[in-house]
């Protein structure tokens, strides 16, 4: 059956490209890497039955956050960039966590039996349903998450001014550095460069 | 045939994946890369038990656009957090970030 066939192909180069992600040594190649990974995620959704959710996967993941991912990578100076995504100290014992976790969640999710087949839902598209939910049952959480956007926006662009904001935390000598080591916060600082 | 059991396996290795990506880098930028891969394994268990147990209610495809929506804005703050912190000590790998630390 074909959508068996998908399924396979999508979850084996989903897994590469997650291993990938973090495996790789340049921070742009994980991040390309990452954004692939989020765009087969939302091919899995689609073999799910989930357009509304794919849609708004590959809108907002592949083609915002990933492309924020990039910025950031950009905006920050490094050595080499060949050299830039490597492991701390805590590699193997993290490797060992994460091998542990998985072995607990596939004997959890083994456990018990699961249902092989889903039940028809319909032919239509699923935008309609999702909307009612939204406007409906949901719509004191979907407030809440305009409020929220908003205030992530609003924070984001107060933290990302950094020290030429108005009201800067700790005043132009800490963000300058230690020229005048009288200051309290030059004098951290320039303890710790 | 493929089954809830399938998509749940699979959710729980991009979720370990992502774990090991977000314990064990060493740049900020990468560990939120972990991150966003961990949140994303749970959108496809979300979507993996909405169409194999109730695909008349979609109520966990909503529950998954706000975890999108709650996942957006945590990636802009935690961006701007690390480029205003690379602008005032030139750093972004989190071992240097110690000036807390004794």
């Amino acid at each position: 059956m074909l959508g068996v066939l998908f399924f396979w192909a999508f979850a084996a180069l989903v897994v590469v490209a997650a291993l990938s992600m973090v495996f790789t040594r340049n921070l742009v190649h994980a991040a390309l890497f990452m954004a692939l990974t989020f765009f087969l995620i939302a091919c899995l959704y689609i073999l799910m039955g989930a357009d509304y959710v794919g849609a708004v996967q590959v809108l907002i993941y592949v083609g915002a956050i990933s492309i924020l991912f990039v910025f950031g990578i950009m905006l920050t100076k490094r050595d080499r960039i060949e050299d830039s995504n490597r492991f701390n100290r805590y590699g193997v014992s993290g490797a060992i966590v994460s091998a542990l976790l998985f072995a607990g969640l596939v004997v959890t999710v083994l456990g018990r039996d699961r249902p092989t087949v889903a039940s028809p839902s319909g032919d239509g598209s699923t935008v309609q349903v999702i909307a009612g939910l939204f406007l409906n049952d949901y719509v004191l959480a979907f407030e809440l998450a305009a409020i929220l956007l908003l205030a992530a926006l609003l924070g984001a662009i107060v933290i990302g001014m950094g020290h030429r904001g108005p009201k800067s935390a700790l005043g132009p000598q800490a963000a300058r550095g230690s020229k005048k080591p009288a200051a309290a916060g030059g004098e951290v600082q320039g303890g710790k460069a | 045939m493929i089954g809830l059991a399938h998509y749940l396996v699979l959710g729980g290795l991009l979720f370990c994946i992502g774990l090991l990506g977000a314990v064990a880098k060493r740049n900020a930028i990468a560990v939120f890369m972990g991150i966003e891969l961990m949140l994303n394994s749970v959108n496809l268990n979300l979507v993996a038990f909405n169409h194999f147990l109730h695909p008349e209610f979609l109520g966990g495809q909503a529950f998954v656009v706000f975890v999108i929506v709650v996942a957006a804005a945590e990636v802009s703050v935690g961006l701007a957090i690390i480029l205003s912190l690379y602008r005032r000590r030139a750093i972004t790998q989190l071992d240097e970030i110690d000036l807390l630390k004794w």
